[in-house]
């Protein structure tokens, strides 16, 4: 027989090292991490720690000891308040006080806060429970408070702190079992964690390896840095396609690659010479931003969508679309030109749509049949440029002749209004400033400039010189980098961090910065994402390249009458607009096409080469009729047959087919008329096609599936319902007991026959009482009945049991126990037991899973 | 089922009260000891021979004579005491000289009563335990050349103090399996004891003055009632089950014959009567299960000896439990 008090010392030092090390442990990494978001803290989690931990094991070992809890945490309590009271008192001067004051109210919350989970580790097996999910808590908070929500930190930092909750919960159970038994073994208490532990290594192995590829995907998505070519602009689609990111948010670093995105031809020339005027290439507008996350969103409510952003892989060939809205936004402007564009994608996902702002009509059209293997598809666009817009005006560069030119620009908005008879929603909108007190130090700055300058774009153009402003020595002030790092503190301003400490960055940041001073100046702004456009060309004059590093960022600004003008304020990025690989041949551009019908085949006569179709869908030039049913009779003896990129023959149509059929021929297109009958009348019959393309389904699909797989959810919402599916889970199990009484009482409310009835009762008394824990055990039904039930509920159970054996074995029916007197003894039965035992206790025993399972395990042999 | 007789209600119930008056009067003398009471009326109806064995001074003799004595209508009740000078004809009768007719007569041992009352059995030699015991299984008596038949209703009662005693024969398991039971007596508990000591003159009286409240023709009319109580098919499977299970048991040496299943039958029909109950029910497989069986099988460690059939019995017990019916 071992000595109570060694078993005692024993049991105190198990807690010391498995309940109360642990807790430290975690504890300071939750310190360590509190302390990068809270200032009060003053980065000194390693002091706390010990604060900590000299509570909880003081406490863990006073507890062990039959020390009252509530007197003594009082005592403790009361002797910290007056502490601090005197403390308070005693200044020597305001700062220290405060300094000294602050720390102490740290080292008393701590202190206390260790005792008191001391106390309970060692008193209750429960206060496991309440320790963990306190933690685990405490450690979501503060990961959302990061705002950075990456596959990684969840891996390294959660599930630490998963398995911390469930190892506490464990062995704290463990230990005052151990206690319970008034005996001690290390041998059985380490078998037993060792188990666990490899059991739960085994399980995270496990879950690692059969999600790898799901963690990985997630991590692409999610993740910041551990993607190789993680270009912050640019958004990675899974066929290796690419387009601008929906949403801009502060990273640590931009990765960017040098592939050829897509080529343009820009009809953009100054008046009167050959000089290209080359334009910035826009594919969203951010006009939202959230302040927690720093990030620059869309947002689709937008007061006068004048976001034109069609999918033109959608568009059929050749068919046009054209917003209205977006073209009666601009109609008011001053300075407007058409120009018309063509884009011949590369990389550029197939969805994708960039053109100079603002772009209101799209109309895919097909490639060279010797470029396409190098672009994949195509789309003519068009657009009314504000002249201000040239992107030479918007060129953040030092070249003084570009400066030059600049100026003209800048005479000319010179003139503009002011925002006074602005819609007051669109203003209010546009210059909506974040209320939090991390941006006030924008608004200390942004005031000053405002108050220096009268006229908007003087207000802008001293926002750029801020940019560039440059030290007494001659250096540039701010500079560009694409890694500029993130904070050291998770919870500081990105933004700020940039503006007023590290100084450098990419588009993201300047383009954010801007805008944040641009609004609280209450000019109305946007950000504006795409590419930069720069004129590389010599001999192919008009036509641009974009590669991945010219995906950019930049802002908006909005002048009365004259639109949304592009700024950029992006310092010294002039090596992106050099181009590293020399740029290749443009793709032969196709003629225009003055006839295009479509529709299904109706007849095909491969040898005199004609087919006729009956056509929905007729362009003339520029005229575009829709929903037509009209018969067209197609020549088609010289023309190519295309399906696809292939070129096929006239035998491989068949009836029933849908196809385009297309002439280029220039003489078809002088007849003016606006009228569809009178066009298709002056068009000879058969008409003579130069091309025929056979239309594949996959376009007239809805849209893809993996579209819908590609809406973002964002982490919060995964763990979020990661974390519901468990409760419901958990839920589930522990209702459980109850479920099976329900369904055993349905199955005897739906019995057939006095037998079955008799036998459905049997099962769902038997488990009742089981579940209150009234086991049958050993016992036959008529001992069970007489010598506990009885005796327990007095309801006349031995009656039943009588008769069910009588039932049960007995040929000779029983004319006194019918159906009608088993559905009485069935609510006399529940009820009964009802009465005996109150709800509480009835609830508590219904969580006893182990006793539904035995009771499944007594009668699994049958 | 169509093999059993409908029983006429009113017949039941008069020949119930004739078997409870039975169990009330054993109950008067023997305190305590229902369980027992109820198995030695069960083996009467049932028609076997009982085996009781415990320490002496328990109540063994007592029960056997309270029953003789409730049994009245000329019932006949023999008590023989076995010493180990015991003979066979000393049981069985002899040969004597009938000086009248001049010529041998044979003279009717004790054997031909109705209860016999087998005092501490297994002191005697096993040439007078094997006469005894055929005479039991046979019902009839062969001597020389003649058979005499023994009386319609024969009921034995043998007790015996544990084998570990000195000067004892034990009985071999082949005899052993021809007693439908054995019964341990065992002590009564604290309470009834002390009854017994505050009473016992009060008991020894009424054991004197016991009425008897049965006749023999009562005891054979019960007996041809309980052979028409109901078995379900259910419960043949049990007793099949359970007989047989104790044949492949890791534990058991020699299992349960087929002869002892029918024993087993026929106890659990007296005892569902003596229950007055038309059918057999699975508690009575519990209550009879060792004392049909018990004695009959050799185990191969002394430790395993009430585990094996507790075993047994409660799995065919728990498949009967929870036996779906519908």
């Amino acid at each position: 027989m071992k000595n109570i008090s060694t078993i005692q010392n024993r049991h105190r030092l198990a807690q010391l090292v498995f309940l109360v090390l642990p807790t430290i442990c975690v504890a300071g990494f939750l310190l360590w991490q509190a302390n990068s978001f809270y200032s009060i803290l003053s980065n000194q989690w390693l002091s706390q720690l010990v604060y900590f931990g000299l509570g909880i094991t003081i406490g863990s070992l006073l507890y062990s000891t039959r020390l009252r809890f509530v007197t003594s945490f009082a005592l403790l309590i009361l002797f910290f308040f007056i502490a601090y009271r005197f403390i308070e008192t005693l200044s020597v001067n305001e700062l220290d006080a405060f300094f000294i004051s602050n720390q102490f109210l740290v080292f008393a919350i701590l202190f206390s806060l260790g005792v008191f989970m001391g106390w309970g580790l060692q008193r209750y097996a429960y206060f496991s429970i309440i320790v963990s999910a306190f933690f685990f808590l405490f450690s979501i908070y503060l990961l959302s408070k990061t705002g950075e929500f990456t596959m990684g930190k969840i891996i390294f930092v959660l599930i630490p702190i998963i398995f911390y909750c469930i190892y506490l919960i464990f062995t704290a159970n463990e230990m005052f079992r151990f206690e319970k038994s008034r005996m001690f073994s290390w041998g059985k208490l380490l078998k037993r964690l060792g188990l666990f532990f490899a059991f739960f290594l085994l399980l995270s192995t496990g879950v690692l390896l059969l999600m790898k590829n799901e963690i990985k995907d997630t991590i692409e998505q999610y993740g910041t840095a551990q993607a190789n070519d993680d270009n912050s602009m640019l958004k990675k689609n899974k066929d290796g396609t690419v387009k601008n990111q929906d949403k801009m948010s502060m990273k640590k670093n931009n990765k960017r690659g040098n592939q050829l995105v897509f080529c343009a031809f820009i009809d953009n020339f100054f008046e009167g010479s050959d000089f290209p005027n080359p334009l910035y290439m826009t594919s969203y507008y951010f006009t939202k931003f959230d302040t927690l996350t720093e990030t620059f969103e869309r947002d689709p409510h937008m007061p006068y969508k004048d976001e034109f952003t069609p999918n033109p892989d959608k568009i059929p060939l050749f068919a046009k679309k054209r917003s209205k809205n977006v073209l009666d936004s601009t109609l008011s402007y001053k300075q407007l030109k058409e120009v018309e564009v063509e884009v011949y994608k590369k990389l550029l996902a197939a969805d994708a749509f960039v053109a100079p702002y603002t772009a209101y009509e799209v109309q895919p059209i097909t490639v060279e049949k010797d470029f396409q293997d190098e672009y994949i598809y195509a789309y003519r666009a068009k657009c009314r440029v504000s002249k201000l817009n040239s992107a030479y005006f918007i060129y953040n560069t030092d070249d003084p002749m570009i400066q030059g030119f600049q100026e003209q620009r800048f005479e000319e908005l010179r003139k503009a209004k002011d925002y006074k008879n602005i819609d007051k929603r669109f203003l209010d909108y546009y210059t909506f400033f974040p209320s939090s007190a991390k941006f006030n130090r924008f608004k200390i700055i942004a005031d000053s400039l405002d108050a220096a300058n009268e006229k908007t774009i003087d207000k802008v153009i001293a926002i750029r010189s801020y940019f560039k402003q440059k030290n007494p020595l001659g250096e540039a002030v701010y500079s560009y980098s694409d890694n500029p790092g993130i904070p050291g503190l998770p919870g500081a301003s990105k933004l700020s961090t940039f503006m007023f400490d590290t100084k450098k960055g990419w588009c993201t940041y300047y383009a954010g910065s801007t805008l944040l001073m641009l609004r609280a100046m209450n000019i109305p702004s946007r950000i504006a994402v795409g590419f930069l456009t720069v004129d590389r060309s010599d001999n192919n004059k008009g036509w641009y390249w974009f590669y991945q590093d010219q995906a950019h960022a930049w802002v908006q600004v909005y002048f009365p009458e004259y639109g949304w003008l592009d700024f950029d304020m992006t310092i010294g990025n002039d090596e992106a607009r050099e181009s590293k690989t020399p740029d290749g041949t443009p793709p032969m551009q196709p003629p225009k096409a003055v006839v295009v019908a479509s529709g299904e085949i109706k007849k095909l006569d491969t040898l005199t080469k004609r087919i006729k179709i009956q056509s929905n869908h007729f362009i003339y030039k520029d005229k575009e009729f829709e929903n037509i049913n009209q018969a067209f009779d197609f020549n088609v003896g010289k023309a190519k047959i295309w399906k696809d990129s292939a070129l096929i023959k006239i035998s491989d149509l068949v009836k029933n087919d849908y196809v385009i059929g297309v002439s280029y021929n220039e003489k078809l297109g002088d007849y003016p008329s606006k009228d569809l009958s009178k066009i298709i009348n002056r068009l000879p019959s058969p008409l003579e096609i130069d091309e025929v393309y056979l239309k594949t389904r996959k376009t007239e699909l809805g849209p893809k599936k993996e579209e819908i797989d590609k809406i973002p959810r964002s982490a919060k919402s995964i763990i979020l319902g990661v974390f519901i599916g468990l409760l419901l889970l958990a839920g589930f199990i522990l209702a459980m007991p109850y479920i099976i009484l329900k369904v055993y009482a349905w199955r005897f409310k739906k019995g057939k026959g006095l037998k079955e009835r008799s036998y459905r009762f049997f099962r769902y008394s038997t488990y009742y009482l089981n579940q209150l824990g009234y086991p049958q055990g050993n016992k036959t039904l008529n001992e069970f009945a007489s010598d506990e039930v009885e005796a327990m509920f007095s309801n006349n159970y031995s009656e039943f049991a009588n008769h069910y054996q009588k039932i049960k074995f007995s040929s000779n029916s029983t004319t006194e126990w019918q159906d009608d007197h088993l559905q009485s003894y069935f609510s006399t039965f529940t009820s009964s037991i009802k009465q005996n035992i109150p709800f509480k206790e009835r609830f508590k025993k219904f969580l006893h899973l182990s006793r539904t399972f035995k009771y499944f395990l007594s009668y699994a042999n049958n | 089922m169509e093999h059993t007789h409908e029983i006429e209600p009113e017949q039941v119930v008069h020949n119930k009260r004739s078997i409870d008056q039975l169990k009330g009067n054993l109950e008067l003398i023997i305190k305590g000891k229902s369980a027992q009471v109820d198995l030695v009326i069960t083996s009467l109806v049932a028609g076997g021979h009982v085996l009781m064995e415990d320490n002496p001074g328990t109540g063994k003799t007592v029960l056997a004579k309270t029953l003789a004595a409730s049994i009245g209508g000329g019932a006949q009740f023999k008590r023989v005491q076995f010493t180990p000078d015991l003979l066979p004809m000393d049981l069985l009768g002899s040969f004597i000289f009938d000086e009248k007719n001049t010529d041998f007569v044979f003279k009717k041992g004790p054997l031909f009563c109705n209860i016999l009352l087998a005092d501490e059995i297994n002191r005697a030699s096993p040439k007078v335990q094997s006469a005894l015991l055929e005479a039991m299984a046979e019902s009839q008596i062969t001597m020389g050349d003649q058979t005499h038949k023994l009386e319609d209703l024969f009921f034995t009662v043998a007790t015996q103090n544990p084998i570990e005693m000195e000067g004892t024969y034990p009985l071999p398991a082949a005899q052993l399996d021809r007693f439908y039971m054995k019964i341990y007596f065992g002590y009564v508990n604290e309470e009834t004891e002390l009854e017994i000591y505050s009473n016992y003159q009060n008991i020894h009286n009424k054991l004197r003055d016991l009425q008897s409240v049965i006749n023999l023709q009562d005891v054979i009319q019960a007996q041809q009632e309980a052979a028409n109580i109901e078995v379900h098919p259910e419960i043949i499977k049990a007793v099949s089950n359970i007989v047989r299970a104790t044949r492949v048991h890791p534990g058991v040496q020699l299992g349960a014959s087929p002869r002892s299943g029918i024993i087993f039958l026929k106890c659990l029909r007296a005892y569902a009567y003596l229950n007055q109950r038309e059918f057999v029910v699975e508690d009575d497989i519990k209550a009879l299960c060792f004392a049909v069986l018990e004695h009959r099988l050799e185990y191969k460690s002394k430790d395993g000896k009430d585990a094996a059939l507790q075993q047994i019995l409660d799995t065919e017990l728990n498949r009967l439990n929870g036996l779906k019916i519908s």
